[in-house]
């Protein structure tokens, strides 16, 4: 079953140690927020489990990847058979990002001419990382620790809260400046932070991989299942069956008699379908 | 058989005292009653035999106790 959420973050040296600990509860908070999650953690975070979660053609996470792990400029690491190792490299990051928002705590993906930029001029909606190596506190008991964890979760929590990316942007922005005196790793770190994006204006919700236009397209079929409520699709013409959003009686059947008008007049109509179900029509 | 397909509606019917009462007539078959859990069910199958008929379209039909479960229109 897909997820809006795939968390990445292996456990494969002192460092990730750290990292991975940062990934420890959010999956809760992510699934307490409303959003489903997936959490490769450890052992998990191999290339063949990131691959099936995230390759395009199966659309198994739908909205964003959240990477804790090594990065450089050439590829974001997870782990196999404990030793670290690439899985989201500039050769793969258009089919794994494509239509996704990435968000890396991790050193240098998103420098100049590295897998960041890569993977938006490709498809990735957007990637928010940092351009050179980055710092983490590596005692999780520490209150320096709790602190930076929070910092790097105020991002995510934004995004899973409706923000647009540059929202959530200055939400962890604002988190490092505040704290910037109890550490220099803070500002440092903050100084490092990018925002790569392929427009602007973009939430999780309204830019993923569920959330698509057809334009111009024909109604050739249709279908209803009475024991079930709401339960009403249409077959759009080199599409396949969407169901219509079933959140409203009225609204179910307004929609209905809007394509079966438009599929007695053979005209194309276009709408917005979101996780394969007909959210907006233009009729 | 529950199953007819490639069907034509040749009639509707429907009695404005009773919720969901909403009956097809199926050429070679008779009237068959709309299922009736729902409102929004009753009300979208209705809308579509009712295409069916006004365009002449061919239907799929899936009975079960005398009613019409699973509708498709083409």
């Amino acid at each position: 079953m897909a997820v809006d959420v795939l968390i990445i973050r292996n456990k494969a040296d002192a460092a990730t140690v750290a990292t991975n600990a940062i990934g420890d509860g959010l999956k809760a908070h992510l699934e307490a927020k409303g959003l489903s999650c997936t959490d490769l953690s450890d052992a998990n975070a191999t290339p063949e489990n990131v691959t099936q979660w995230l390759k395009a053609s199966a659309v198994n996470t739908k909205k964003l990847v959240v990477a804790l792990d090594h990065g450089s400029c050439s590829a974001f690491y997870g782990e196999k058979n404990g030793q670290v190792t690439a899985v989201i490299t500039k050769a793969n990051c258009q089919d794994l990002t494509t239509g996704l928002h990435v968000y890396t705590f991790a050193c240098s993906t998103n420098g100049d001419n590295c897998v960041g930029p890569e993977a938006v001029a490709k498809g990735c909606y957007s990637w928010l990382g940092y351009v050179v190596p980055v710092y983490v506190f590596t005692n999780p008991s520490s209150s320096l620790f709790q602190t930076l964890k929070s910092i790097i979760w105020s991002y995510v929590t934004a995004l899973a809260e409706g923000k647009t990316v540059e929202q959530a942007e200055a939400v962890l922005r604002a988190g490092y400046e505040a704290n910037k005196n109890k550490h220099s790793l803070f500002s440092f770190n903050l100084s490092k932070l990018k925002l790569r994006k392929s427009a602007a204006n973009m939430t999780i919700n309204s830019h993923n991989r569920v959330v698509v236009w057809r334009s111009n397209v024909k109604v050739d079929g249709l279908y209803a299942y009475g024991p079930q409520n709401r339960n009403v699709f249409v077959h759009l013409q080199g599409v396949g069956w969407k169901r219509l959003w079933p959140a409203l009686d009225t609204q179910v059947a307004n929609q209905l008699a809007q394509l079966v008008n438009a599929k007695a007049k053979g005209r194309a109509v276009t709408v917005l379908e979101d996780d394969n179900r007909i959210k907006t029509v233009y009729a | 058989m529950p199953w007819h397909n490639g069907k034509k509606i040749s009639g509707l019917y429907s009695y404005g005292p009773q919720n969901r009462n909403s009956f097809i007539h199926v050429e070679g078959m008779g009237w068959r009653l709309l299922w009736t859990d729902h409102d929004c069910q009753s009300n979208a199958m209705t809308m579509m035999a009712s295409y069916a008929r006004a365009e002449n379209r061919t239907v799929n039909l899936f009975e079960e106790s005398g009613k019409i479960k699973t509708i498709y229109v083409w």
